[in-house]
């Protein structure tokens, strides 16, 4: 059910939504019953623009997030906000002028990597609430910003209608096993491939987060053909930029984990308590997991920029030969900033 | 306050605390009447307090039990359900720290747990997070911890991490619990043969402190030791020279793993 606050009922997203679905307008404050099927609209008040959380000590490349919209109509096992949001059903800022605004200021001085995937899925829910329609041709009119559509779904149709001029769409990939155990309700492995290579051939470029790699018993068989797999699909030349990382977490994640009902691989891993608090893989497991991706995907793809999420500056130089630094010095390796 | 004799009265439903000494005293909540502590006695003459809400005669009972468990919270818990009262207005959740919708789902669910589980939940003071964790659970799961309990004598933290591998292995938990059951060990290959070495060179280095305190996020190895004499440093310069063939064995080791 799409839920408008009275305060956001007559913004511009609130009428687009209201044209094509059913809606129903609640006093402010209204306390709806809080499941994933439900989505409020309504004003929110906060900056929407700021850096990636990231984390302590290890390398941090300086991505900025808009949380234009918070929650998930996903479920996935690892999903870190089961603990950061305090609700299940998704919010939506009704206020876009004010997003916009935010987004503008933020590049203002220099240019950013800005993606809107962060407290959601950036295109999951773009077929009911189509904040594409309202980004894209803002974006697209400012200088300085590459913007980042990052999903595990394959809901891209309106994308298809839009200039993607400073735009670019990015899946998370996981082997389809995993993404049907630990990824409940995404799009499959082969519809995420299936929008990816569609999405490219109209002239947007696209981006891979293999993160998080799971620690299975067969891990090099499964990530060798999801990779084999991709990169016999996908044009290396559209390809702006990949990362890789391995699952980790706050430990009271774990316990979260372990609370849902469908037992998870996630938790039989060999975990340690990471220099940021974080739990992590051991490290000689990070090293060969992100090594063998690393590889694998440079014998295929010579040109897309290959980076690292959150790890720390010694695993950088023992499989790519360098130190990217600290944030800033960091961004300066992205294509969109040489 | 008033003497009086009350015939109907309900005393069953805030009866939850085996210890009560206290006189029988009796309130009444929209007009029926409970006794809220005193059941040892008998006959029907109370010392009434009067028309109470529910939340503060909830309040009013938990004030006569000195001794508040975890077994009396859930206990409590029912009660305010019983009653419909307003948890928010409960003093002893607040004392207690028990808020939100997971807290009290706990408590709910608890209220079923098996009872040799809620008196060692009890004993130990385990927190309400690992008592979620262990509500979550399938019934056979809940019973294994229980049955493991009966012949283990765990701290808070071992019953905590105990709780933690049986949810982690849950799919291969047997029905029935046996002393036998191991868990499967999750550490990987390079780990197991740094651990293995680590140990040894422990060992090796007799009463000097060896150390890594970030499980080998870094290299670093932190060495220490006391001394009371000159004869305690000549022995600890011997034990470091000693082992310095060790301490480069070891430093391979981790560089093999690309942990150097």
């Amino acid at each position: 059910m799409i839920y408008i606050e009275k305060s956001a009922q007559h913004t511009y997203l609130a009428e687009l939504t209201a044209k094509e679905h059913n809606v129903e307008v609640i006093d402010d404050g209204f306390e709806i019953e809080d499941k994933k099927s439900n989505i409020v609209i309504s004003n929110h008040t906060d900056n929407f623009v700021h850096r990636c959380p990231a984390t302590n000590i290890y390398r941090c490349c300086n991505y900025h997030v808009v949380d234009i919209m918070q929650g998930c109509p996903f479920d996935c096992a690892y999903c870190i906000l089961q603990l950061y949001l305090p609700h299940k059903h998704i919010r939506v800022a009704g206020n876009t002028d004010n997003v916009l605004a935010d987004i503008k200021a933020a590049v203002k001085d220099q240019k950013r990597r800005i993606g809107s995937g962060e407290l959601s899925d950036s295109l999951a829910m773009d077929k009911t609430i189509p904040l594409s329609k309202i980004i894209v041709p803002f974006v697209n009119n400012l200088d300085n910003i590459l913007f980042e559509f990052k999903t595990k779904s394959d809901v891209i149709d309106n994308l298809l209608n839009l200039n993607p001029k400073n735009v670019m769409v990015s899946w998370s990939l996981n082997p389809a096993s995993i993404i049907e155990q630990e990824e409940p309700y995404t799009a499959t492995l082969e519809r995420r491939l299936k929008a990816a290579e569609t999405i490219s051939s109209y002239g947007y470029n696209v981006g891979f987060h293999f993160d998080p790699l799971i620690m299975t018993e067969d891990f090099e068989k499964l990530y060798g053909d999801l990779i084999e797999n991709l990169t016999s699909r996908i044009k290396e030349e559209s390809v702006e930029y990949i990362s890789i990382s391995t699952f980790r977490c706050p430990s009271e994640l774990m316990n979260i984990i372990r609370q849902r009902k469908s037992p998870s691989i996630l938790t039989k891993g060999d975990f340690i308590k990471g220099i940021d608090g974080k739990t992590r893989y051991f490290k000689a497991e990070r090293i060969r997991m992100i090594g063998f991706v690393t590889e694998k995907l440079k014998k295929q793809w010579k040109k897309p920029f290959i980076y690292y999420c959150m790890e720390h500056s010694s695993i950088w130089e023992k499989i790519l030969n360098y130190d990217p630094g600290e944030r800033e010095e960091f961004e300066t390796y992205f294509p969109c900033y040489k | 306050m008033e003497i009086k004799i009350i015939e109907n009265i309900n005393k069953d439903l805030f009866n939850i605390n085996e210890n009560n000494n206290m006189p029988a005293f009796a309130l009444s909540i929209n007009g029926i009447y409970y006794q809220i502590s005193g059941f040892k006695m008998s006959g029907s003459e109370y010392i009434y307090y009067g028309e109470y809400s529910a939340n503060d005669a909830i309040n009013l009972s938990i004030s006569f039990i000195n001794n508040i468990s975890f077994k009396i919270i859930i206990k409590i818990y029912e009660i305010c359900n019983k009653l419909n009262a307003d948890i928010n207005k409960i003093n002893i959740f607040q004392e207690k720290n028990i808020k939100g919708r997971k807290s009290f789902e706990t408590l709910a669910k608890a209220l079923n747990l098996p009872e040799n589980l809620i008196d060692f939940i009890d004993i130990k003071d385990i927190p309400l997070k690992t008592v979620s964790l262990i509500t979550c659970q399938q019934e056979n799961i809940i019973n294994f911890i229980a049955e493991h309990i009966k012949y283990n004598d765990l701290s808070m933290q071992a019953f905590r991490k105990y709780v933690e591998k049986v949810c982690d292995f849950k799919e291969i938990i047997p029905e029935n619990y046996s002393a036998d059951f191991q868990f499967p060990d999750t550490r990987s290959k390079s780990h197991i043969e740094i651990d293995e070495k680590y140990t040894e060179l422990i060992n090796n280095f007799k009463n000097i402190k060896i150390n890594n305190l970030d499980s080998f996020e870094s290299p670093k190895l932190n060495i220490s030791f006391d001394i009371s004499s000159l004869d305690d440093y000549e022995n600890i310069l011997n034990i470091l020279e000693n082992n310095k063939i060790n301490i480069k064995l070891f430093y391979e080791l981790l560089e093999k793993y690309g942990l150097k």
